[in-house]
C-alpha cells in the first residue's frame, strides 16, 4: 500500500513537472464577441502548438475599451502579456516604445504593401501586424435607387453636382440619404466630408490636414465643408444621428430601409451578412456600392481611405519575445488570410489565397469591381489627428456638423482654433 | 493592550485592503499630477499641470455642466423624495407598493439606466417623442440626447429618476423615527399640516437633509457611466462631466500621458471635498435635536 502510495506521488510529482514545465504565451485581445474572429485565432494557436509542444497559447478576451487601460498599466509594469490586441488609433503606444520590432520574425511577402509600409518606422522597424483594414465605402439600397430612377455611373462614380441631385431625389422622396450613427463611434458622422475632403485636395494635401499643416479656412477646405453643409441642410442625415448607434445604423439602412445610401466602413459584410434574425441584412436586400463623389478640379478622386483595424503587436516587456514573434508569424499565411475573409467578411492586411475563398464571391466580385481603379490611403481622422484636435475633429465633423447644430463659419473658427493650440504644443 | 492586539489582527485585512486600494492610489494620483508621465519615462514638471487647467476650455465647460448636474438633482432628487416620503408617511392609498415601486430604480444599475433612457429619449420610436406626436405636439419632439440644449436636462433627468428612490428611503425613515408626540403637540397647539410639515417636520429633518445633500453632490460630481453609455460628452461638450474628461484625457486622446489627467482628478477631489464640507456645515446648522 505503501509503494503503492509513493509511486502514485511519484507520477504526480512527474506530471505536475511536465505540466510546469510549459511556457504559457499570453495573448490578450478585443473581439470578446465576436466569434468569427476567435475562430482564426484559435486555428493559428492550433497550427503554432503544433509546431511548439511545449508552449499553450492562452487566450484573454476583452472589450476594446477596458483592454486598453488594461495594456497600458501592464506592459509598463511587466505583467502584462507577450501578444496582444493593437488598435493603430491608440498611436502613444507607438510613440511610447510599446510595440516591439518585429521586421525580422515574419515572412513580410505574405503580407499586403501597405500594411508592412503603414508599420514600418523611418529606423526600419515594423511594430505591428496588421489583421484587419476596411475602406471607406458608400454602400446603396439598389431598390430605392430603382424607384427613385438614379442610375449609377459606369465607373461608380457621379459628380458631386450630380450627386447632390441624388440626395436631393431620396430625401424628396422621404428618405434620409445616408444612414448614419455616432452615439457610440468618434468616426462615421465623418465619412461623407472626409472622402470629399480626400477627393478634393489629394493625398499630399490631405496628409497635411491630418498632421495640422494645412489650415481649415484654407478655400478648398471651405468649398467642402459648403458643399457637406448643403446635402446636411436638405436633410441627408437622420434627425437621430447623435443618438443612433453603429449596430443600429446598419439595421436602419438594410432592416428598415430609411436610408438610401451609407457610407460606412468595409467591415460592413461582418454584420449584414449573418442571418437577418441575428440582425444581418434580408435575403432579399440589393445591395450596391459606388464611390464618393468626384470633384471637377479634385486632386485625389481615384483615392479611398482606408482604415486600419485591429492589428497585433508584441509587447516590449514581454519574457517570451521569440515565441511571440513566431505565433504572429504563424498568421501570415495565405490560407489564413482566406480563413479570416471566409470567416469575418473583413478585408485583411494579411495575403490571401483568393483560390479559397469560399463565402459571399459575388459581394466580393462587386467590391474588386468598384474598386479596379482605386488608390488606397491609409488614414482615417481617429487615427491621424491627436489631443484636443482629436477631440475637436470628433465633436465637431463627427456629431455636431452632421446632425446640423453648427454653422460652416463656426466649425472652421473651432477647427483652426485646435489646430493652431496643437501646433503651438507641439513648438511650430 | 492584550485587547488592543485582538482590535488590531481584527482590523489588519480590512486595513491592508484600504490602504492598498483606496490610501495609495489616491496618494499615487496627488503625486502623478506633478508629473508628465509616458509608459517608460517619468519627469517632474512641478504645477505645469495645473497652470494648464486654468487654461483648458473643456475642462471649465465639464466643471460647469457637473456642477449644473450637482446642483440640479440636489433640489429635484431631494425635493421629490422629500415629497414621496411625505405621501408614504401618510399612507397614501398603495403605499406599499409604491414604496416598492419608487425605490426600484436604485437598484438597477447605471448601465442600464442609461440604455432605458437612451431609448425613451429615443427620436424615432423613444416613448418621450411618441406620447408628444400622439397628443399632436410634433413642434416639441427634438432628439433629446441629440441636442446641445436638452441633453443635459436630459440625463439630469434620468439621474433624478434612479436617485430619488433612495433619498426617499432615507427620509422615510427619518420620519418615522420622530416621536408622534412632537406632532400631536404641535397640534394640540393649533398648527395645521402645512404648518406641521413646515415648522416641525423639516427642522427635525435637517441632519438627515444635510447627508443626503452631501452624497447627493458627491455622486454627481463623479457621475461617469450614465454619459459614457448615452452621450460620450457631446454634442459639442453639452454633456462632459469632469469624470468623463479625465477618462477621455487618460485613453482616448492618444497622448499617453497618466499626469495630466492625475492631476484633473487631484483637483476635482479637491474640489468635491472643500464643497462637501461647506455644504455638510451650512446645512446641518448648530442647533441639535433630541428626542
Amino acid at each position: 500500500m505503501r509503494k503503492l502510495f509513493g509511486i502514485i506521488l511519484v507520477m504526480l510529482i512527474i506530471i505536475s513537472q511536465l505540466f510546469a514545465a510549459k511556457v504559457i504565451l499570453k495573448v490578450w485581445s478585443h473581439w470578446a464577441d465576436e466569434e468569427n474572429k476567435k475562430a482564426v485565432f484559435y486555428e493559428v494557436a492550433r497550427r503554432f502548438e503544433a509546431k511548439h509542444p511545449d508552449v499553450k497559447v492562452e487566450f484573454t478576451w476583452y472589450q476594446k475599451t477596458a483592454l486598453k487601460p488594461a495594456l497600458m498599466s501592464a506592459i509598463p509594469a511587466g505583467t502584462g502579456p507577450d501578444v496582444f490586441y493593437y488598435d493603430p488609433p491608440w498611436t502613444e503606444f507607438v510613440t511610447e516604445g510599446l510595440l516591439e520590432d518585429l521586421s525580422d520574425a515574419i515572412d513580410w511577402n505574405n503580407v499586403e504593401p501597405w500594411a508592412k509600409e503603414m508599420w514600418t518606422m523611418p529606423d526600419g522597424r515594423i511594430l505591428a501586424l496588421q489583421l484587419e483594414a476596411w475602406s471607406v465605402e458608400l454602400y446603396y439600397n439598389k431598390d430605392i435607387f430603382n424607384q427613385l430612377g438614379i442610375t449609377i455611373p459606369e465607373n461608380y462614380q457621379f459628380t458631386v453636382d450630380e450627386f447632390k441631385k441624388v440626395v436631393k431625389k431620396c430625401v424628396q422622396a422621404g428618405y434620409d440619404a445616408f444612414s448614419a450613427g455616432t452615439a457610440d463611434r468618434d468616426y462615421p458622422g465623418f465619412f461623407v466630408g472626409e472622402m470629399l475632403l480626400l477627393h478634393k485636395l489629394g493625398k499630399e494635401d490631405m496628409e497635411k490636414l491630418y498632421d495640422c499643416q494645412l489650415s481649415w479656412k484654407d478655400p478648398r477646405v471651405v468649398e467642402v465643408l459648403n458643399y457637406w453643409k448643403e446635402l446636411i441642410d436638405m436633410g441627408a442625415y437622420p434627425k437621430n444621428i447623435l443618438g443612433i448607434k453603429l449596430g443600429e445604423s446598419h439595421r436602419y439602412f438594410y432592416q428598415e430601409k430609411k436610408a438610401a445610401m451609407f457610407p460606412m466602413g468595409a467591415f460592413y459584410p461582418g454584420r449584414a451578412f449573418v442571418p437577418p434574425e441575428k440582425g444581418g441584412q434580408p435575403k432579399d436586400f440589393k445591395l450596391g456600392i459606388m464611390l464618393y463623389p468626384s470633384w471637377p478640379d479634385g486632386k485625389g478622386n481615384n483615392w479611398v481611405l482606408l482604415s486600419p483595424g485591429g492589428a497585433l503587436a508584441v509587447s516590449p516587456t514581454s519574457k517570451h519575445k521569440k515565441l511571440a514573434k513566431e505565433f504572429l508569424a504563424e498568421f501570415t499565411n495565405p490560407e489564413i488570410g482566406a480563413l479570416w475573409l471566409n470567416k469575418t467578411c473583413v478585408p485583411t492586411g494579411l495575403k490571401v489565397d483568393l483560390s479559397k475563398i469560399t463565402e459571399h464571391r459575388d459581394y466580393w466580385n462587386m467590391y474588386f469591381d468598384v474598386h479596379k481603379n482605386s488608390k488606397f490611403f491609409v488614414g482615417l481622422s481617429n487615427i491621424k489627428f491627436k489631443g484636443k484636435m482629436r477631440e475637436v475633429v470628433a465633436q465637431i465633423l463627427n456629431s455636431a456638423f452632421p446632425a446640423g447644430l453648427i454653422s460652416v463659419k463656426e466649425a472652421i473658427e473651432k477647427l483652426e482654433k485646435a489646430r493652431l493650440e496643437y501646433l503651438k504644443e507641439q513648438g511650430q | 493592550m492584550k485587547n488592543k492586539k485582538v482590535i488590531l489582527i481584527f482590523l489588519l485585512p480590512a486595513l491592508v485592503f484600504y490602504i492598498l486600494f483606496i490610501l495609495y492610489p489616491v496618494f499615487r494620483t496627488f503625486y502623478n499630477s506633478f508629473f508628465k508621465i509616458g509608459a517608460f519615462r517619468i519627469k517632474y514638471v512641478g504645477l505645469k499641470n495645473f497652470r494648464e487647467i486654468v487654461k483648458d476650455e473643456i475642462f471649465w465647460k465639464s466643471a460647469k455642466n457637473t456642477l449644473i448636474w450637482a446642483g440640479a438633482s440636489i433640489v429635484l432628487e431631494i425635493g421629490t423624495a422629500f415629497l414621496l416620503a411625505l405621501a408614504l408617511f401618510n399612507k397614501i392609498w398603495l403605499h406599499r407598493f409604491f414604496r416598492v415601486a419608487w425605490f426600484v430604480p436604485v437598484l438597477i444599475p447605471y448601465i442600464v439606466t442609461g440604455i432605458i433612457w437612451l431609448w425613451i429619449y429615443n427620436y424615432d420610436w423613444g416613448v418621450l417623442n411618441t406620447i408628444l406626436r400622439t397628443i399632436g405636439l410634433r413642434n416639441f419632439v427634438v432628439p433629446w440626447l441629440g441636442n446641445p440644449k436638452t441633453a443635459l436636462p436630459a440625463l439630469i433627468v434620468g439621474t433624478t429618476w434612479m436617485w430619488t428612490g433612495f433619498n426617499m428611503v432615507i427620509l422615510l425613515a427619518a420620519m418615522h423615527s420622530i416621536p408622534h408626540t412632537i406632532f400631536d403637540a404641535a397640534k394640540v397647539d393649533g398648527a395645521n399640516s402645512f404648518q406641521i410639515v413646515t415648522k416641525v417636520m423639516i427642522p427635525l429633518l435637517r441632519p438627515t437633509f444635510s447627508n443626503l445633500v452631501v452624497l447627493c453632490f458627491i455622486g454627481k460630481m463623479r457621475v461617469f457611466d450614465m454619459v459614457w453609455v448615452t452621450t460620450e460628452g457631446g454634442p459639442l461638450w453639452s454633456t462632459e462631466t469632469v469624470a468623463t474628461y479625465i477618462f477621455k484625457r487618460a485613453f482616448k486622446w492618444n497622448v499617453y500621458d497618466l499626469g495630466y489627467p492625475s492631476a484633473l482628478a487631484t483637483l476635482w477631489f479637491i474640489v468635491i471635498f472643500v464643497i462637501s464640507l461647506i455644504l455638510g456645515r451650512l446645512i446641518k446648522g448648530s442647533e441639535i435635536y433630541e428626542y
